[in-house]
């Protein structure tokens, strides 16, 4: 059984739509295709540039790749890494679509065992593939333990929702963690509705966990720059208030008074 | 509407993806609805020929007004009518059918204001009877699209009819406001 990884460049931009075009029924046509033929993959797609990692029986992925070369939907076909396997990394998955390879297990996994360290990729290739996945970084390492309120944080991108149930309280913390920088865990306890350390300590944990989350050693006169933007969104945005609430505050009292849960 | 701090969440989605629904289930008003027979089978006989609407008042002098928009394009004059100071932009998805990507990327392309950040959330509509793992697939090509977009934005499956649903979809909103800065 053998593995491939490589990039390619779409030829169909469509003026001001950046996707390629029916790429919906691209990924059903490979969905059906490599079921048929034994063949695991993911795909990803980045800026007019696919990076594809198909695996299988070796005479299928070369059919295939021997396809995909003469493919007129792509150009500029190239080879990240080839390899033999005896068990395959993509299990379970036709065509699994990746929208942030960082943050795929299984991605990583395989550049890690595979690409990462082994800096043989051409200066173009590189640049391409910095699209997709930083090679410099220690992405692809297991997340470090959390020293939590040494630390301030931020979300490489939000969780998927279809794995963990989306409560108020994970919904407004990754809202806040996504949109305005790093955050220390004094900050996200003051502004989320998570209102104890040990509760807001072990979701920062698990989204650790799931390479969703970015920390760095806390920056104090960062944060208290940071903090005075924040509160600005809390307080009125004018004068004509005369309750002296923003609308943020006021819509918080009305979410509170309805209960959410 | 001449409140002094009235803000608009505009709801869009294709026909029958629940958008006079999140509004019934939402508004304290009765909406005002703009629906015909529809010309196509959506398992219900009415579609959304113009803009729903209704509000929340949260006090004498602040509200949200609640703007349901049909996602044809044919219909994107009444995008623009809708398109200014935009508290929040709820694109609602109907998992039962193929997912349209091109026009998911239009949608953002119009309303989106990079600049302001404008928040934005994407629901999966009727997706009780569709299998786990289409609904990922579904959601991997909405995260790819709003990725190419820098569109920060999360996909979740909702209830329109559930006031809980539709609860969480505001906190959420309310939270991701907290960062702009400026009133919207």
């Amino acid at each position: 059984m053998k593995a491939i990884m490589y990039m390619s460049q779409s030829v169909d931009p469509v003026p001001k739509i950046w996707l390629p075009a029916n790429l919906e029924n691209i990924l059903a046509r490979a969905r059906s295709n490599n079921r048929k033929h034994g063949i695991s993959g993911v795909l990803s797609f980045k800026k007019g540039h696919y990076l594809q990692i198909v695996e299988g029986p070796n005479d299928e992925v070369d059919q295939l790749y021997a396809n995909i070369q003469h493919d007129p939907r792509h150009k500029s076909v190239s080879v990240i890494c080839t390899i033999q396997t005896k068990q395959r990394y993509l299990q379970d998955w036709d065509m699994k679509l990746i929208p942030f390879c960082a943050v795929d297990t299984q991605f990583v996994k395989f550049m890690k065992d595979h690409v990462v360290g082994k800096n043989d990729l051409s200066t173009a290739q590189q640049e391409v593939f910095s699209l997709f996945y930083n090679l410099q970084s220690t992405q692809h390492d297991r997340p470090s333990m959390l020293a939590h309120n040494e630390h301030e944080y931020r979300l490489k991108c939000w969780p998927n929702f279809l794995d963990i149930k989306p409560t108020p309280a994970l919904l407004g913390l990754c809202a806040l963690l996504i949109g305005g920088g790093w955050l220390s865990c004094e900050q996200l306890l003051a502004d989320s509705d998570y209102g104890r350390d040990k509760n807001l300590h072990r979701v920062l944990d698990d989204l650790n966990a799931q390479k969703l989350l970015e920390h760095r050693n806390l920056q104090t006169a960062e944060a208290t720059a940071r903090r005075q933007v924040v509160r600005h969104a809390q307080t009125p945005s004018d004068s004509n208030d005369p309750g002296g609430l923003s609308f943020y505050q006021r819509m918080k009292q009305f979410l509170g008074a309805r209960r959410v849960s | 509407m001449s409140l002094p701090d009235y803000r608009k969440l505009v709801i869009i989605g294709d026909i029958g993806a629940g958008k006079t629904q999140l509004i019934q289930t939402l508004s304290e008003i009765s909406p005002v609805t703009t629906e015909a027979n529809s010309s196509i089978d959506i398992g219900k006989d009415l579609t959304t020929v113009g803009i729903d609407y209704g509000r929340i008042s949260l006090n004498e002098e602040t509200a949200l007004g609640l703007y349901g928009v049909p996602g044809q394009e044919r219909f994107s004059f009444l995008w623009d009518m809708v398109s200014e100071s935009v508290w929040g932009l709820m694109v609602l998805v109907k998992s039962t059918e193929p997912p349209r990507l091109d026009y998911l990327d239009r949608l953002l392309s119009h309303f989106i204001d990079a600049k302001e950040k404008t928040p934005c959330m994407v629901a999966l509509t009727h997706s009780e009877t569709v299998e786990h793992s289409e609904l990922k697939n579904l959601s991997a090509q909405i995260d790819l699209v709003l990725h190419e977009r820098d569109v920060s934005a999360p996909t979740l499956p909702i209830d329109c009819r559930s006031e809980q649903s539709a609860m969480l979809l505001l906190h959420t909103f309310n939270a991701m406001n907290i960062h702009r800065t400026s009133a919207t």
